[in-house]
């Protein structure tokens, strides 16, 4: 091959990749978790497609299983009437015939396989196993620093260094092994094409067979395209690729093929198999557990409905069964918002402005009746990407959603007067990191863990003890021996443009933007509060899909802190109000953040309010601790083990104890995304289900902010309910598995016990409670409020929002106006008047 | 008061017998019945703290069934040394079922976890005091079986049923190699007293020839439950279980070698060959699975390899006759991993929360000089402990904890600031931390000393133990030479690395028919035509 078509073969290689890395979603490091629809990539399919599709390469479920719809049954979350309904409405409707967008997205379709699979299959070799435990060892190597990459030569030159001295590949493929791997070029593009080569895969069979590969690890495959495709380019430590991924795959797969079938062809037996022997039902796409039969007597539906699920084949079933669950839900929340918007209460002493996390819906819920306050929910970034350095720290945190990147670094400094006070407490810091590190250092030693482990064990014991027995105190006692060693300092997080923020004009813009956004340019109360959120857990590896999303998977405040410096410099006010947006001058911003695992709010920065706000302020935080005390309360009950565990069920108990594997329930039972003024949904009790963002119509004629709030929020909206969605139907490949066997690895994910995959989604202790499932898994039901005109304008200029809304991943429900019918848009733009299909519901 | 000691000392496994059964087979609700168990633990706790009163007031308690008069048929003993052991075993199992009663919320099988756990501790408690051999021996097959239970209750977790099975494999042949010993003992020596010093010894006389190969015996018992040598493979594969699992290992299962070793010190310290084997395997394993541990990914993978490591010194303590040492070690290091194996999910680090580094970096000159004050300062407050230097093996600990301190406050000293406070707030910090080590050693040395075994003539000298700590400089140092490194990485990451698990591809199909006709994946032939 000459120089021109290698090019040539590589390139094609490379969007080969890219296409057969569709099938798998971006693994973000642990540190900060993002949730992530599983098939992301899949959208230009509809749902059910993509899901066929991802079944035959990825051996997923698609749909909820029968013991998921015995549950909603049972417990009224579907009914008869509801599934009469959709049945109904698929026998009007025929089979839907879509057009297969390929042969890779037929429902029906086989298995995808790799080369070594088939093999296995058929000669019943562990091929495949073993290619996986090789590739997750050497993964896991390069990631935590063990295997060596200084001349930073990827992941592939260095597995190559080393691999040669491998004694597995003695034992698997033998000395023919080793010399074949030699001889595999230095080039990780080339080494594919070869391996490709040997293995016999046709340019036809290429994509299926690397989305295979990536498939049977989709957590390292995961992490490899974040690293690709996700990671910030400057982001620190080993860069695992995901064509060195495939190429080190490729590589095992073919040495250890080729050396299967020289043991074959000395024994002189069993002819090479080939794709056509495959007839064997292994190759089919797994059962989704669709038909009816497991369903016992009681259990499921009786009568005519009974019959007709019956009639339906697995994955039809499931997919009735699922659009019920969605009307019904749907059915229930439009009935409820269906109603006369309660009347202004006049003035507000505060407004409070939230994240549209479901978890903010309980505290607005309860702050608005423990006082004359007004909410809104925003974005928990409020809109401002920033790269954020906390006081002292060594290195940046980005608050903003994964879709966009920072435009401005922000600095958390001391306040004037507490400069020394804060150096006082970055020394006691460095000195507790250093002795932590000291610490580390020992551990590694050769000679020096011996003694230190004895020697330790004597002050660890009683540190267990108390952890376990009083985990609340312990958690005290140690937040005040931190206090000593480095005392708090008051800072603040200041945009001045001369610390190297945004300047005055784009800090006028940004506001702007933020304050139309969420319908906030005239009636403002003179005291405004910008609520971010976090969440405390201990010995949690996942606690940062505890965070806030809207910020990367960080704790919120930091945003809200920049935010408020902006919206209260003098200079920018000024520009805004040449804008036409007068902020009073009477008006001041102060930040907060809510802590969702205990429901306490902080306020920062309150002794530098003005003294005419102050009283206001302190009203506002007893108003908010007496808020997080009711809701949770309302909490406790819906946590697991609250009868049989006593006073440590309790959120603030939960949230300091290190054997608690449910410190929250995080975002679990989400179901709709509401985009219209609070007054819509005010006094209803939206049980902490609903993201909700402030939007008012009458002030965006344009559509601009509409169209913000569906291309953003929603999308990470949209993330987060098809990562639960996925993570509880499919609980085998797309959850995290259970907690109590995690096992950190290399920093950057957790492995079930010893080894083997990165997991990918959520673990079973955030979707389910015991054997039930506690998350209810249903796609997305985005509620708008505003003229279908600007609507149908919005989705028909925005590609991504067609495909969501014609594939069905996500619903869209709509009214003009307060009073107006609520109509819902079917897949192809048109829209039908909304009628509940089980008439109790809508009146319940 | 003797009779409160024996109150406690019966009371004590009777109720983690009870909570076992509560578990097990009781009624109510599964978080009712773990709820009960996890109390019967700490009930189980108190009696052996009481039974350490009694000991501690009025001296040993024996609490025996008399066959012959005089000579104990079955009972139990406890003497400074065996009811210190005992405390140990219950307070880690009562910690680790107070800790599952949250972590294991809502898990169908927590009961029979809870269960399990209650026997292996009630078990390991009668092998720490058992008043003859026999009763040693049944008790510890009993241990090791119950663990077995406890590994296997998750077996839908990967990897899980594969352990468990490698585990009982592997116990189970310490466990026969245990019962032969029992065997030869009996017929020869009848049923040996353990509560009464000298009558193992006359054992040991009487064994004449046999002694050896008695003593190897045991000694493969004690390798095999401490994953030492050839039997270091079932220790890797724990970690596939449930964390709490993890930590219940510390109750008297991985260290369970050290307690038998120390409990029948006296007859196996009296075969040299015994004693050579056990030293040789021992420290390699200590620097075998202390290299493998630093080429670990995972946190629970570096854990379980480091207490592999760690027994291995203990083991070897226990060769060169240093009881109080190993003693010592054991209870030290039980309380330190069972807390990293609680602790194991705290490693993520969060963006955003180390400080930067301070601004000038100190010279290595000024790190020279404080590693130095703070070695010399700790070593020799330390040796002023007289307890510290009188017991066997005193003065090699001292070498072992010089490296602990010199590593420590060269490490610290890297990062501290250059100012006279933080480098002193080093050298302080690793003082106190030795003065208290020294304190516990000499403490603990002075309690139990009356009842550690006389050493036998075949231990070895305790300054055999800095071989082990050459051997791991050596190690360390050869594995980074240039030549060799590629090759020590790629070795011990395999080492390392469990067997792969296998699969299946996909679950049989039972769904609708029609799947057959599906169009083909493709038609490609599998790989190169030409290779058959």
């Amino acid at each position: 091959m000459n120089e021109r078509e290698q090019t040539g073969a590589r390139i094609e290689l490379l969007t080969e990749i890219d296409e057969a890395a569709r099938v798998i979603a971006p693994l973000w490091p642990l540190s900060t978790f993002i949730a992530v629809n599983p098939l992301w990539d899949l959208r230009h399919l509809h749902f059910d497609d993509a899901v066929a599709y991802a079944r035959r390469v990825l051996d997923i479920r698609g749909y909820p299983s029968s013991t998921l719809w015995v549950d909603a049954y049972r417990t009224g979350r579907v009914t008869d009437a509801d599934l009469r309904a959709v049945l109904d409405e698929v026998a009007r409707a025929g089979r839907p015939q879509r057009q297969c967008v390929s042969q890779d997205a037929d429902p029906k379709g086989r298995r995808v396989l790799t080369a070594a699979e088939l093999h296995d299959d058929v000669a019943g070799t562990q091929i495949a196993a073993t290619v996986d435990r090789e590739v997750a060892k050497w993964c896991a190597a390069y990631l935590s620093g063990v295997l060596p990459d200084p001349g930073g030569v990827g992941f592939y030159g260095s597995w190559r260094e080393v691999v040669a001295c491998d004694p597995a590949v003695r034992a698997h493929a033998g000395r023919s092994g080793q010399r074949r791997i030699a001889g595999l070029g230095a080039d990780a593009e080339d080494a594919m094409l070869r391996c490709l080569e040997m293995l016999g895969i046709g340019r036809e069979d290429r994509v299926r067979e690397l989305a295979r590969h990536l498939a049977r690890m989709p957590g390292w495959a995961g992490h490899a395209k974040w690293r690709s495709r996700w990671a910030a380019p400057d982001h620190p430590g080993p860069a695992l690729r995901l064509v060195d991924y495939l190429a080190v795959r490729l590589c095992y797969e073919a040495v250890l093929l080729e050396a299967a079938s020289d043991r074959d062809s000395r024994r002189r037996r069993r002819p090479v198999p080939t794709r056509s022997d495959h007839r064997s039902s292994a190759h089919h796409v797994a059962d989704d557990g669709g038909s009816p039969g497991p369903l016992g007597a009681g259990q499921g539906p009786v009568g005519d409905v009974g019959m007709r699920l019956t009639e339906l084949d697995a994955v039809d079933a499931g997919r009735v069964w699922l659009v019920a669950s969605e009307r019904h839900y749907r059915d229930w929340l439009l009935a409820a918002l269906d109603r006369p918007a309660p009347a202004r209460r006049g003035q507000p002493d505060a407004q409070a402005v939230f994240c549209i996390d479901v978890r903010s819906e309980g505290l607005r819920r309860h702050l608005e009746a423990h006082g004359p306050y007004e909410t809104f929910g925003f974005a928990g970034f409020f809109g401002l990407p920033i790269r954020y350095r906390p006081w002292g720290a060594s290195e940046t945190v980005d608050l903003c959603p994964v879709l966009i990147r920072p435009s401005t670094e922000i600095a958390e400094l001391p306040v004037t007067g507490a400069t020394e006070a804060a150096n006082r407490q970055l020394a006691g810091r460095q000195g507790i990191d250093a002795a932590q590190k000291a610490f580390a250092m020992a551990r590694e030693g050769s000679v020096s863990p011996f003694v230190l482990a004895e020697a330790s064990g004597f002050a660890a014991g009683p540190i267990a003890l108390a952890k376990t027995v009083l985990p609340r105190r312990y958690q005290v006692m140690r937040s005040w021996l931190r206090r000593v060693v480095a005392p708090s300092a008051s800072t603040s997080v200041d945009a001045d443009p001369s610390t190297g923020a945004m300047s005055d004009e784009e800090q006028a813009l940004f506001a702007e933007t933020a304050l139309t956004t969420m319908g906030m340019t005239q009636g403002l109360a003179p005291l405004v509060l910008l609520c971010g959120h976090g969440s405390t857990t201990e010995n949690n590896p996942y606690a940062s899909s505890l965070d806030c999303g809207a910020c990367g998977g960080n704790r919120g405040g930091a945003s809200a802190r920049a935010v408020v410096a902006i919206l209260n410099r003098p200079a920018v006010r000024r520009l805004l109000a040449d804008r036409g947006i007068v902020i009073p001058d009477d008006t001041v911003f102060i930040a907060g953040e809510h802590d969702t695992a205990t429901d306490q709010v902080r306020l920062f920065n309150i002794d530098r309010v003005g003294a005419r706000h102050r009283g206001r302020a302190v009203a506002l935080q007893s108003a908010l601790d007496r808020a997080g005390a009711s809701l949770a309360a309302e909490r406790t009950s819906s946590l697991p083990g609250a009868e049989s565990l006593g006073h440590v069920a309790y959120p603030a108990q939960r949230s300091a104890d290190w054997a608690q594997v449910r410190p929250e329930w995080g975002l679990a039972r989400n179901a709709a995304f509401i985009v219209a003024p609070r007054a819509v949904t005010a006094g209803v009790d939206l049980e902490r289900r609903c993201f909700l963002h402030s939007y008012d119509a009458t002030v965006d004629p344009e559509g601009v902010a509409l169209e913000t709030i569906l291309t953003a929020p929603m999308v990470v909206a949209h993330w987060i309910n098809a990562q639960y969605y996925f993570s509880t139907v499919d609980t085998q490949v797309l959850s995290a598995g259970d907690k109590t066997a995690h096992n950190i690895m290399a920093g950057v994910g957790v492995v079930l016990g010893a080894g083997g995959d990165l997991q990918v989604g959520l673990p079973l202790q955030s979707l389910c409670d015991g054997d039930r499932a506690y998350h209810e898994p249903m796609r997305l039901l985005t509620v708008v409020q505003a003229p279908q005109m600007l609507l149908d304008t919005v989705v028909a200029r925005n590609p991504l929002l067609r495909d969501l809304f014609d594939g069905e991943w996500v619903h869209l429900a709509a009214r003009d106006e307060d009073g107006s019918a609520w109509r819902i848009r079917q897949p192809g733009g048109t829209w039908t008047e909304w009628t509940a299909a089980d008439a109790a519901v809508a009146r319940s | 008061m003797g009779v409160i000691g024996q109150v406690g000392l019966i009371g004590a496994v009777a109720a983690a017998v009870v909570g076992a059964a509560v578990s097990a087979a009781g009624m109510g609700t599964v978080d009712r019945r773990c709820r009960t168990t996890a109390q019967l633990s700490w009930l189980s706790a108190v009696l052996v703290l009481l039974t350490v009163v009694s000991v501690a007031w009025r001296g040993p308690v024996l609490a025996v069934v008399d066959g012959v008069p005089g000579r104990p048929a079955v009972g139990l003993w406890a003497n400074q040394l065996t009811v210190t052991l005992m405390l140990l075993i219950s307070v880690v199992g009562a910690v680790v079922q107070s800790f599952s009663l949250r972590y294991l919320q809502g898990d169908p099988s927590a009961p029979r976890f809870f269960a399990a756990s209650s026997v292996v501790v009630a078990a390991m408690s009668v092998v720490c005091t058992a008043a003859t051999v026999p009763v040693l021996v049944c008790a510890w097959i009993v241990a090791g079986g119950a663990f077995v239970v406890v590994l296997g209750c998750r077996p839908d977790l990967p990897g899980v049923r594969s352990a468990a099975r490698r585990v009982a494999w592997m116990l189970g042949g310490g466990d026969l190699a245990l019962l032969g010993a029992l065997l030869l003992v009996c017929t020869r020596a009848g049923n040996v007293d353990l509560a009464s010093p000298g009558a193992l010894r006359a054992a040991g006389v009487r064994l004449g020839s046999l002694v050896t190969l008695v003593a190897l015996l045991v000694v493969v018992a004690a390798l095999s439950r401490s994953a030492q040598g050839p039997f270091g493979r079932w220790l890797p594969g724990t970690v596939s279980a449930p964390t709490p699992a993890s930590a219940l290992l510390h109750a008297g299962v991985v260290n369970g070698g050290g307690i038998l070793l120390v409990r029948l010190g006296v007859l196996t310290g009296g075969s040299v060959a015994a004693m050579v084997v056990v030293l040789v395997l021992a420290a390699g394993t200590a620097v075998v699975a202390d290299a493998v541990m630093r080429h670990k990914a995972d946190v629970k993978g570096s854990l379980v390899f480091s207490t592999m490591s760690q027994m291995g010194f203990m083991v070897a303590e226990c060769a060169v006759g240093a009881y109080l040492a190993a003693v010592v070690h054991l209870l030290g290091h039980a309380l330190y991993k069972a807390t990293l194996f609680f602790g194991s999910g705290s490693q993520v680090a969060r963006t955003g929360q180390a400080p930067a580094p301070p601004g000038t970096r100190p010279s290595a000159l000024l790190r020279s000089v404080t590693t130095v004050v703070a070695v010399a300062a700790t070593i020799a407050v330390m040796a002023a402990i007289p307890d510290v230097r009188a017991h066997r093996g005193g003065m090699v600990l001292l070498v072992f904890a010089a490296a602990t301190a010199a590593s420590t406050s060269w490490a610290w000293s890297g990062r501290a600031r250059v100012a006279v406070a933080s480098m002193a707030a080093s050298v302080v910090t690793v003082l106190i931390a030795g003065t208290l080590y020294g304190l516990v050693l000499g403490g603990l040395g002075r309690w139990i000393a009356p009842a550690i075994p006389a050493t036998g003539s075949g231990t070895l000298s305790p300054w055999w133990l800095v071989a082990v700590a050459v051997a791991g400089i050596a190690t360390a140092t050869v594995g980074r030479l240039p030549k060799l490194q590629r090759r020590v990485v790629a070795r011990l990451v395999d080492a390392g690395t469990q067997p792969a698990q296998p699969v299946t591809i996909a679950q049989p199909v039972n769904g609708p028919g029609g799947l057959e006709s599906g169009p083909q994946v493709g038609t490609a032939p599998l790989w190169k035509e030409g290779v058959r």
